[in-house]
């Protein structure tokens, strides 16, 4: 198996539970709102924590970054925060659609820095990545009078979201697939280059080596995406670099972090677009400062530069 | 110089490929099993056909059909300025 076959089923075998459970905790939701269901998680993660390697493997790849010198009972505990963190994650943004949006807080810090891009006569690219729930954070720029392009198979998205039809507005989103023609990018520049948005991930890593970009991250030397850089650069469009983080039961916050203008015309060396990606990793991890159980990307980021 | 060769040069000096012209053939594929191009060197020769032919290709479906190889790009640049 070549790389980029390893690389595209990691990223393909993502689900942990069944559907039935996701419909579970949805009914759940639906009748009872989050409290129930978050006293049911417990035992849920307790459960993958403990019975299942597979979970603490890939949990494993970020935790051991972020907390290098964790003893064996403190890592367990860190495996069922993360994953109590995620479970929470998904059962609000199930509720978001269950219950409305009205029902819960979010804050959007920075909002005028993402309001002042859109004055400008370019397309878009927002980037996010595995943080928070950025399924949420999207669906929140309702106030944005445009569709939004997301790189993602349509039914891929919403499966890898544990997503119901009515838990985020499907009307505000189109959607790119990395599978059809040249990954999508050819898609990508024509909508940038017409004024349009485009969503990607900023740490999922598609394609082969030449379409990496490394970048310092937790103390070693991480790959991240060039396709962002090299498509804002030849769409001549800047980057929002927009994180999301759940702050209580019933709130979010969403953080415009930065706002990045590539210059047009760098071409392919990915050595042009590093310092790009050094500002995003920075970011990123001082993200995971802020919030250490809120990163969800379990993909090995580090393992071809260990 | 023909359209065939500054076509390779260009394609050689902006994708940061180890190779010479005369190692492309005019009718080999450019991607995948052929020269093995990526999705982002397919961008990239959007920028580079629009620098040095002044061509832009506006959609998705010309993209595919001229990316084939040098002969399909060559065939497509000399349409758009013809």
């Amino acid at each position: 198996m070549t790389k980029q076959q390893q690389r595209k089923k990691e990223w393909s075998n993502r689900g942990i539970a069944k559907a039935w459970q996701y419909g579970f905790f949805h009914v759940l939701i639906k009748f009872g709102g989050q409290t129930v269901p978050y006293f049911f998680l417990h035992f849920v993660i307790a459960y993958y924590t403990l019975f299942r390697p597979l979970v603490r493997r890939r949990v494993g790849h970020y935790l051991n970054r972020r907390f290098p010198n964790a003893g064996f009972f403190t890592r367990l505990a860190n495996i069922y925060k993360h994953c109590l963190s995620f479970g929470q994650v998904l059962i609000s943004r199930s509720a978001i659609g269950s219950l409305g949006r009205e029902k819960f807080d979010i804050t959007f810090k920075n909002k005028d820095k993402l309001l002042e891009v859109l004055k400008r006569d370019s397309g878009l690219m927002l980037m996010t990545a595995h943080v928070g729930s950025w399924q949420l954070g999207l669906s929140a720029l309702d106030f944005v009078d445009k569709p939004i392009a997301l790189l993602l198979e349509q039914q891929m998205g919403k499966a890898l979201g544990h997503m119901h039809d009515d838990d985020i507005d499907q009307r505000q989103f189109e959607y790119i697939d990395p599978a059809g023609p040249f990954g999508g990018t050819l898609e990508i520049l024509q909508r940038l280059r017409a004024g349009g948005l485009v969503s990607v991930m900023g740490d999922r890593v598609y394609g082969s080596e030449r379409s990496t970009v490394t970048a310092p991250f937790l103390g070693a030397i991480a790959e991240f995406p060039l396709s962002p850089y090299s498509l804002a650069s030849a769409g001549e469009a800047p980057i929002v670099v927009l994180l999301s983080r759940k702050t209580g039961m019933y709130s979010f916050e969403l953080d415009v972090v930065d706002v990045m203008d590539i210059p047009p015309g760098l071409g392919r060396d990915s050595a042009a677009y590093a310092p790009y990606a050094q500002r995003f990793a920075y970011l990123l991890e001082e993200y995971t400062d802020k919030t250490p159980y809120q990163f969800f990307n379990f993909h090995n980021m580090w393992k071809d530069h260990a | 110089m023909d359209n065939k060769q500054k076509l390779k040069e260009a394609i050689i000096e902006h994708l940061n490929l180890e190779m010479e012209p005369t190692e492309i053939a005019d009718d080999e594929p450019l991607f995948d099993e052929g020269l093995g191009l990526d999705s982002l060197d397919a961008v990239e020769l959007v920028v580079v056909i629009e620098k040095h032919f002044g061509v832009k290709i506006q959609n998705m479906e010309e993209g595919m059909e001229a990316f084939q190889s040098i002969n399909a790009l060559e065939a497509f640049i000399t349409a758009q300025k013809g």
